[in-house]
């Protein structure tokens, strides 16, 4: 009894039309062909990348291979960076982590999850969060700030701070910050609180579409109540999740969706905020995938598919800082190396995840920075994990806490 | 030692929202786009009530399963809390089996495990709600049964139950063996950690189909799926006039009353 | 225990673990490649990924020991079947044999690993002056693996198609052979051809069936002051291919290429975000192109000191004229076929594949490995209105043709491509019908025209057919490989 999953028909031609170039693993543009795939670049067997997982795909909607637990084990070591997918073909569609999105899926619909995942979800189920953290702790993050509360009373924007930001206690600081400039820059903020929920995004990319939907469902009503209709986060993920996800799946309506990167280059580019005083640091950037390839193909406005990937902005924000010197890695913008905490990797292969940010942070090392700049706390608590493991060696920042002491 | 056999159903996840349903009207089947299979909620709570007698007596938990493609690391969660062994009734014959066929089967492999003392079920499965295969199984295993338990207690070969009715709880007792059914109310299954579902590796699952059951499941079904389809929902809205409010609620009780329900 | 098992544990004494592995989903990755028609595919035994000659060669001599047959593979984007396991082999993955070993530039070669691109070679020999041999394979393809099958490229006539020089081999014995001035240890890598027989032709088109090539150096060029991509256009098949005879011969081009129209309307996909083919290339009539389209045109990549390219093409075009034909100059070019210009400026003059380049029209149809052929010129004539006769009879649009000389115009490579549009469950029929009706094709073309496939197609009849080179070939292959363990399925011997 064959226990195979079956794909559409165009991703089934995809899968019978790759050509085993293996493209998908370097890079071409901004990044003179190095490596880029993380689990290629770690367990070098072929499967271990677009094309070979295309080709288990293949096998699998033709019955030559059964979903089992070492397909499962394969596909969820890939973070669904979307490096690969930047490359391979270089069109709206495919956008070839729908390969991956799918399989997920498929994978969730027959059971057949790493146990990290079905732990996690029971707790996102339970608790409204990725982190297995109790509800009720959700809003201590912002304790002594005094927001107002949009299930209270009006305000312009909406801050959603996400899981990660929320329940990971060395990072409160970065969040508080982010609310605190957009305040000094006069800007009528809201936050949820304890009554923010996971945005869903993560549980989408482990497969669980149904429970992303409900949380998508979720959020959008509570906006709606609130009268919100401009949304800022900090979370590279969370931006992906209302920005291109949310859409994907009709559900954003005429929400404005902006990561704080872009908010702030925005309102530096204003006169609302002035960066004067000096950072002195040779800092170099990382670009979050979930800021920049991920969103590129997705957004749709005015009924045509366009960019929005944010590449510029944080590079603006950093070159408005005085004193700070910006030097660019290698694998950058749309090439950029993986950090190594998402599509789950994080929560089910630790070791992997920070094995894929060492790689980085040797990188970042070997073109002489003092510190990586990112913009997601997914990539902050990656990075901040392996400098740990690896005794020091370099200062992981996000942009925004740059930003305030140039302030 | 007390043996328990606890029956669970896979069901595709009931918190699976609303928008997330299509249905294959051909085949007559639901279509739910990555949404996992789980265990039957109530059987959850079913599984915890037996998992509480185990903390409090040396006891053994079998747990049962029927159907077509289960999916061995879900069933799992069952022995990473504490089940001792997995039984899987799996065969393309148990597809889409009704009430009775469901109910036959199961007592069926419970029969010829043998040697049982308790027998504990949800009291309804997620999906069809239909909520009569516990009673089923004692029916035809011949055994005593009480269903919509929220508490089981074992004593002296006997199971004292608390049956909840809709002001309050009954206090049954019945001699062993029996079959109870159970409800929320009992109280959440307590939580698998990873490590406890890596281990649970350790533990045996043994599979049977219908031939190694020694069963043809019935051929006459009791029940014959018809058709398959999502209800249209439609929201009219008609607003009564009026001059006056009295004038208003005066033409809004004469619709009442056209549409017979005043 | 099965021999594989014997070799299994084998292997795990010389390589780490994570480098080997009998894992059935990894194992399946390895299995299918463009070739493999729907559901039909064998499992490798095992894969490996070794980092040195010494382990290929602990490899080799396991294998033998266990007579478990080898499938070596340099980068796999072979879409023929080549480096795909078809009778259950352990398949040998040199990526991770990835280094440029030297760039020469004295004496102009790169003694490259199996591993190594030509994205790598192009960018390191673009970094010293030089440029490489570039074929229209993919970019992440291997030229150890491309050249010893005598890719066309854009350097296909002037300097002869064979940019191979010397080479490591490890035999299945488990020698480690090096050919050429290599052979010596302090003579270099320049030179093919020592004072003995060479033994590099032995193994080029041998396609892994007589040992494993673990290092290659290769032939890099000048590159010139002035690099140009000069296209010419025509209306028919035989003026193009009297020109690209001449400006071969008489020294006025690198190479050369002609592409007939619909290949030109397929180039749009490098360049355009559709999913599609053009509309254009689906008409009925094949041969007749729309109007104001030419039927071909032929890319010619001139490259050295300004006044000779000037000449050159001045020369080039007034012969063109002179056979019928026209110049087509880049505003024309680029105006109708902007895919075609980018791509070629990009291959012929950069010297690099545009991204991703031609497996990215992978997405809009299946490119089925079809007639690859040579012949001399007079037969490459006769050949087109066979082409045209066996489309008639056995192909449904699209389907287009490309020719190129080389070797100084003595042989003309003549590639006719059909392409599969729909889903490979539907056109699966299809696809093993074209498959048979090629087993014969072969055989008739030799015999009418003179043409040779190309790139041995798994028929061992057509070995036969060489008489006593194929019998000495065989007594050479029963030599070095008595056990057969290198790449069966090849079916070459």
């Amino acid at each position: 009894m064959s226990n195979g999953i079956k794909l559409d028909e165009r991703l089934y031609n995809f899968t019978t039309r790759c050509v085993r170039c293996a493209g998908c693993t370097f890079g071409y543009k901004n990044a003179e062909f190095e490596l880029f795939c993380p689990i290629y670049n770690k367990f070098n067997f072929f499967t271990y990348s677009l094309g070979g997982i295309a080709q288990l795909a293949r096998a699998l909607h033709e019955g030559r291979i059964d979903l089992t637990e070492s397909v499962t084990d394969i596909l969820y070591h890939c973070t669904s960076c979307g490096a690969c997918a930047e490359v391979c073909a270089e069109v709206d569609f495919p956008d070839l982590m729908e390969l991956q999105h799918e399989l997920r899926a498929r994978c969730v619909e027959g059971g057949q999850v790493p146990f990290a995942h079905m732990v996690i979800i029971e707790g996102l189920k339970k608790d409204d969060n990725m982190l297995q953290k109790p509800k009720a702790e959700r809003g201590k993050w912002a304790e002594g700030l005094e927001v107002k509360d949009i299930t209270k009373e009006k305000a312009e924007v909406y801050y959603h701070a996400g899981c990660r930001y929320c329940f990971d206690e060395e990072l409160w600081p970065v969040a508080r910050t982010a609310v605190n400039l957009l305040r000094r820059a006069g800007i009528d903020l809201g936050i949820a609180g304890k009554d923010e929920t996971c945005c869903g995004g993560r549980a989408f990319e482990l497969g669980y579409q149904g429970e992303f939907i409900k949380y998508a469902e979720n959020n959008m009503e509570m906006l709606k109540t609130a009268g919100i209709k401009t949304l800022v986060t900090s979370c590279a993920d969370g931006y992906y999740a209302f920005k291109v996800l949310y859409d994907i799946f009709g559900k954003r309506g005429d929400l404005e969706v902006f990561h704080i990167t872009e908010y702030l280059a925005r309102l530096i580019k204003e006169g609302r905020l002035k960066p004067t005083k000096s950072v002195a640091m040779t800092a170099t950037y990382h670009d979050p995938c979930h800021l920049g390839r991920k969103v590129e193909p997705w957004i749709r406005q005015e009924g045509e598919l366009k960019a929005g990937e944010i590449y510029q902005p944080p590079r603006d924000l950093l070159n408005s800082i005085p004193g700070l010197k910006f030097i660019e890695m290698r694998r950058i913008k749309e090439n950029a190396w993986c950090c190594g905490a998402g599509g789950g990797v994080i929560d089910a292969y630790s070791d992997f995840a920070l094995w894929t940010a060492g790689e980085r942070i040797e990188e970042a090392k070997s073109i002489g920075a003092e510190a990586i700049v990112t913009a997601c706390p997914w990539c902050k608590r990656n990075f901040n994990d392996a400098v740990k493991e690896s005794n020091g060696g370099l200062k992981i920042y996000d942009i925004v806490e740059l930003v305030e002491q140039a302030l | 030692m007390v043996n328990i056999i606890v029956c669970i159903k896979q069901v595709f996840d009931p918190e699976a929202p609303a928008s997330a349903y299509k249905i294959d009207a051909e085949v007559k089947r639901v279509i739910l786009k990555g949404v996992p299979p789980v265990l039957s909620p109530f059987d959850e709570n079913a599984l915890e009530a037996a998992l509480r007698i185990k903390d409090a007596h040396d006891s053994k938990v079998t747990v049962l399963s029927v159907g077509r493609n289960l999916s061995k690391a879900v069933l799992m969660k069952s022995l990473a809390v504490g089940a001792d062994e997995l039984l899987l009734l799996e065969d393309g014959a148990f597809e889409e089996m009704d009430s009775y066929a469901t109910a036959f089967t199961l007592a069926s492999a419970i029969g010829k495990l043998g040697g049982y003392d308790l027998i504990l079920t949800g009291r309804e499965a997620a999906d069809t709600n239909a909520g009569t295969v516990g009673s089923g199984i004692a029916e035809i295993l011949g055994i005593p049964s009480i269903t919509i338990v929220r508490k089981v207690e074992l004593d002296d070969g006997k199971v004292i139950a608390e049956r909840v009715v809709s002001d309050g709880y009954e206090v049954i007792e019945t001699p062993l063996p029996s079959l109870i059914t159970v409800s929320n109310e009992l109280g959440e299954l307590r939580y698998a950690t990873v490590k406890q579902l890596v281990a649970s590796r350790n533990k045996p699952i043994v599979t049977w189909n219908a031939q190694e059951l020694g069963v043809e499941p019935p051929q006459v079904r009791q029940a014959r799926l018809l058709s398959l389809f999502i209800p249209q929902k439609e929201n009219r809205c008609e607003v009564v006039e009026g001059e006056t409010a009295e004038e208003m609620g005066a033409n809004l009780a004469l619709k009442l009353r056209a549409a017979q329900i005043l | 225990m099965s021999d594989v098992d014997l070799l299994y544990n084998e292997l795990l004494s010389t390589f780490p673990e994570e480098r080997v592995s009998r894992d059935e989903a990894i194992l399946t990755s390895y299995a299918t490649d463009l070739s493999s028609p729907p559901g039909v595919a064998t499992l490798p035994a095992l894969v490996v990924l070794p980092k040195t000659t010494d382990e290929v060669k602990s490899l080799l001599v396991a294998a033998n020991r266990f007579k478990v047959p080898v499938v070596p593979m340099s980068r796999g984007s072979n879409i023929a079947g080549l480096a795909v396991p078809h009778k259950g082999e352990v398949v040998v993955d040199l990526r991770l044999m990835n280094k440029i070993i030297e760039i020469n530039s004295d004496a102009a070669y790169a003694v490259v690993e199996p591993g190594v691109t030509h994205h790598q070679l192009s960018l390191a020999a673009s970094k010293k002056g030089l440029i490489n041999h570039l074929p229209t394979a993919t970019g992440g393809g291997s030229p150890v693996a491309n050249y010893l099958m005598r890719p066309s490229g854009n350097l296909s006539a002037k300097w002869d198609p064979d940019p191979v020089l010397a080479l490591e081999v490890v035999t299945p014995g488990g020698d480690i052979i090096r050919t050429g001035s290599a052979s010596f240890g302090t003579a270099g890598w320049r030179a093919r051809y020592g004072p003995f027989p060479d033994l590099t032709g032995l193994f080029a088109c041998s396609y892994g069936t007589l040992g494993i090539v673990t290092k290659m150096s290769v032939k890099l060029f000048d590159r010139g002051e002035e690099e140009r991509l000069l296209i010419t256009k025509f209306d028919s098949f035989p003026p193009a291919l009297e020109y690209m005879k001449l400006i071969v011969r008489r020294n006025l081009a690198d190479s050369v290429t002609f592409w007939n129209w619909v290949w030109n309307l397929f180039h749009e996909l490098m360049v355009s975000k559709s999913q599609k083919l053009p509309e254009g290339m689906m008409k009925e009539d094949q041969r007749t192109p729309p109007p104001g389209m030419p039927f071909g045109i032929a890319s010619a990549r001139l490259s050295g000191y300004k006044e000779v390219v000037d000449a050159q093409e001045k020369t080039c075009i007034r012969l063109a004229r002179e056979l019928g034909g026209d110049y087509m100059p880049p505003e024309e070019i680029k105006a109708m076929h902007p895919g075609t210009w980018a791509y070629l400026n990009s291959y012929f003059v950069e010297g690099i594949h545009l991204k991703p380049g031609e497996e990215s029209t992978m997405r809009a149809a299946l490119w089925l490995p079809g007639w690859l052929i040579n012949a001399e010129p007079s037969g490459i004539l006769k050949l087109e209105e066979e082409m045209w006769d066996f489309a008639r009879r056995e192909a449904k649009p699209p389907y287009m043709f490309r020719v190129l000389p080389f070797n100084h115009a003595r042989e003309f490579f003549f590639a006719f491509v059909i392409l599969i549009v729909g889903s490979l469950e539907e056109e699966k029929d299809y696809m093993l019908h074209l498959r048979s009706a090629y087993a014969t094709l072969y055989h008739e073309l030799l015999a009418k025209h003179g043409a040779i496939m190309f790139r041995f197609r798994q028929d061992p009849s057509f070995l036969a057919l060489s008489g006593p080179y194929g019998e000495l070939l065989r007594k050479i292959k029963n030599l070095v490989d008595p056990n057969n363990i290198m790449h069966p399925g090849v079916n070459l011997f």
